[in-house]
């Protein structure tokens, strides 16, 4: 019995019990399905194997893995868990049953997808957790997030679309769709490569097509914008270190990533949307660590994507508990929310503190760790473009995000403080983000436990990197150099910003977008869309009429020569007709034979 | 953009500043714990008292990182170098601000949709 139910893949419990979720009208028993159904597959994941297929289906002449458990996706699967289970905590006080059944479908196909073994599965679930997001993002109920919602799918069908081009090619490549097979891609020559990059770039958010993220964010209900850029994000960038560990030219699109979305970061004036720039960043210096491919660089991006699940999740909690009560996130309409929201305000302080690195919280256990990574295999140009990116991320989201809201100019705002369980959500996120950095005084605790579960560490036997193959090394994150160095950047990005802020940038703005690359599809695109149908409405009739004219011909002249009537059948010699089809009929078949050969 | 100068209508007169229509700061709306955790960043002089303070923590932090090390060509190992990057990307980042506010600052209803405010949120339910 145990055996069958540790079998069961964590991911489908949540989706099985979100479709039931929509259509339970006692909210009671939909709150425990919400908290209860993450904690039961936490439950069956630590009763998994490791390194076996615990669940298999046939389908036509191949196999798919339902459920596979090994070192590097162990970890996300936590990470993705323990993000449903405070989300459900999160959202306890909705009475949206079908929001609810999306959010827990959303993160099942999530966990799901992340514990898929073959890219079969892997695909299948993607696709329905890109039909419940698109769902949060419509719930909204505004025009903008229709809109968004549209370009949302538009985007991620390409990417579906994109993965089953790879996917076929892996298929007549090796006749299977293991990971094992995918492997086998060692460039961008093969075309199978290319399409699951160009698949996998959607998803993760690269640059010029990093738009739907900053798109839907803002747009998303409240609490469907704590789920959806975590989720989407960090699931790609695990398909990136399952199928693209060490491939070069993530290092560079990575650093990009970081540095490039944090200059938005820093000047946009929606919150929701600098936390949607600031994980994009935050992905970036992931993909770079992937693309570096070295133990240390695996285990930095599993790290870092695990403390942007718990801490990236707070503060966009805390922005969700403000946009809750004052109906916006705008910070150009907020600021003094200290005032009534006092334990708001702490959670977001906890929130930024954690990010930044600060000793004792998450942040200094998995930012040093990409730092180190980052610096002992790269140049100065890639090292530049990851720390810019990280102090982009400590002057957008640690200071930037909490002054904005909650401190600084007193927007008179004075609405209630949150409901009970967001703040209780909050507070247990904070709580993890400080228990997974204490000192391992007592081993198996505090950072150690965190460092037990990435893919790369020598505690697990074999002493080598599952993903990369290569010997490791122990990381030790409480080095006088690592906690030097953070604090160095911290203070370095807190004293600017304070001396600029405070006496040289005081200016109070006004609310602006900043346009992004979508300007092109947007505006271009639309227009040349618009242009399109007009001229089609003006020439189509004529150009119908005209190629009817033309197709009526042909056919009349083909029927007045070939058909029984017509003037092949006419002539004395009936013969002509069989010279002629015998003449057509080898023509036909010699493009068939040279297009064949 | 128009070109009537701050403080004065169409014609080039003076006006009176729009009255604030914001309600009064009452502390009796505060939470009650609001004030003992962050009373203190009423002060005027906070600004001043936190750039002072972090400061000497940034001075005494590059001084524990300037301590005996090996000769290096690399830029990185420079005593400060992560502490000067900081401050160098926050200054970066405001001039970019202020050169992409100008140059890509649209309305919010640029593109028709400055109405975001979800169905979720408490004064809709």
């Amino acid at each position: 019995m145990m055996s069958a139910v540790s079998a069961i893949n964590p991911g489908l419990i949540l989706i099985v019990l979100g479709i039931v979720t929509c259509f339970i009208p006692v909210k009671r028993v939909r709150a425990c399905l919400t908290v209860g159904a993450p904690l039961l597959g936490l439950a069956i994941l630590m009763m998994a194997d490791r390194g076996v297929a615990l669940a298999t289906i046939p389908l036509l002449n191949t196999e798919l893995t339902l459920y596979y458990v090994d070192s590097l996706n162990f970890i996300f699967g936590v990470g993705f868990l323990l993000t449903a289970f405070l989300y459900g905590t999160y959202s306890l006080h909705s009475h949206d049953k079908a929001h609810e059944g999306a959010a827990l479908i959303f993160a099942g196909s999530a966990i799901a997808a992340v514990f898929s073994g073959d890219l079969m599965t892997l695909f299948i679930f993607w696709e329905i957790g890109t039909a419940s997001a698109a769902f949060l993002i419509f719930k909204a109920g505004t025009k903008a997030a229709y809109q968004a919602g549209m370009r949302f799918i538009g985007f991620h069908v390409l990417s579906g679309v994109l993965f089953l081009d790879g996917l076929i090619y892996i298929q007549k490549k090796s006749d299977g769709f293991s990971f094992a097979e995918a492997g086998l891609i060692e460039s961008f020559s093969h075309p199978a490569a290319a399409y699951l990059f160009g698949a996998l770039a959607i998803k993760a958010a690269f640059p010029l097509v990093h738009t739907w993220l900053k798109d839907v964010t803002p747009k998303t209900t409240t609490l469907g914008g704590i789920l959806l850029p975590l989720l989407t994000t960090i699931l790609a960038v695990y398909a990136l270190a399952r199928l693209f560990p060490g491939f070069s030219a993530l290092i560079w699109i990575g650093a990009l990533m970081a540095a490039y979305s944090v200059v938005f970061a820093a000047v946009v004036d929606d919150a929701r949307r600098i936390l949607a720039y600031g994980q994009n960043a935050l992905c970036g210096l992931m993909v770079c660590a992937v693309g570096i491919g070295t133990p240390l660089a695996i285990n930095a991006a599993a790290g870092l994507a695990f403390m942007s699940l718990i801490v990236v999740g707070l503060l966009s909690m805390s922005i969700g508990a403000v946009l809750y009560s004052t109906g916006t996130a705008k910070l150009t309409e907020l600021g003094g929310l200290w005032r009534t929201m006092p334990f708001t305000a702490l959670f977001a302080i906890a929130g930024a503190v954690g990010l930044s690195g600060v000793p004792l919280f998450i942040g200094a256990v998995s930012i040093p760790m990409a730092m180190s990574a980052i610096a002992q295999s790269m140049g100065l140009i890639i090292t530049c473009a990851a720390l810019i990116g990280i102090a982009g991320l400590i002057y957008a989201l640690c200071l930037r995000l909490p002054v904005g809201l909650m401190f600084g100019h007193d927007s008179r705002k004075r609405p209630r403080e949150a409901p009970f369980n967001m703040l209780l959500a909050m507070g247990l996120s904070a709580l993890i983000s400080v228990l997974l950095a204490l000192p391992n005084v007592i081993p198996g605790f505090g950072y150690d436990w965190l460092y037990n579960l990435l893919p790369c560490t020598a505690r697990v036997s074999p002493a080598s990197c599952e993903v990369t193959g290569v010997p490791l090394i122990g990381y030790e994150p409480y080095t006088l150099m690592n906690v030097i160095n953070v604090l160095q950047l911290i203070l370095g990005v807190l004293l600017v910003s304070l001396v600029l802020r405070g006496f040289a940038f005081r200016k109070k703005r006004t609310a602006r977008i900043i346009l992004d690359t979508d300007w092109f599809y947007r505006k271009w695109g639309y227009a040349f869309a618009v242009w399109t149908g007009a001229v089609w409405r003006k020439t189509g009739p004529a150009l119908s009429a005209f190629s009817n004219r033309l197709s009526g011909r042909i056919f009349f002249r083909l029927e007045e020569t070939f058909s029984p009537r017509g003037a092949l059948a006419k002539v004395d010699f009936n013969g002509g007709a069989a010279i002629w089809s015998a003449v057509l009929l080898g023509f036909v078949m010699m493009v068939v034979l040279l297009s064949r050969s | 953009m128009s070109d009537t100068p701050v403080g004065r209508d169409e014609s080039g007169r003076f006006v009176k500043a729009d009255q604030d229509t914001r309600p009064p700061d009452i502390e009796h709306d505060y939470h009650p714990l609001a004030l003992r955790l962050f009373g203190w960043t009423r002060s005027s002089r906070v600004l001043v008292i936190l750039t002072g303070l972090t400061l000497v923590l940034l001075v005494a932090v590059i001084g524990l990182s300037a301590g005996p090390r090996q000769v290096s060509d690399d830029l990185r190992d420079m005593t400060g170098f992560y502490a000067a990057l900081g401050g160098l990307s926050v200054f970066f980042f405001l001039v970019a601000g202020f050169i992409l506010r100008a140059l890509l600052g649209r309305n919010p209803d640029y593109y028709g949709e400055a109405e975001t405010q979800p169905d979720d949120v408490e004064a809709r339910l």
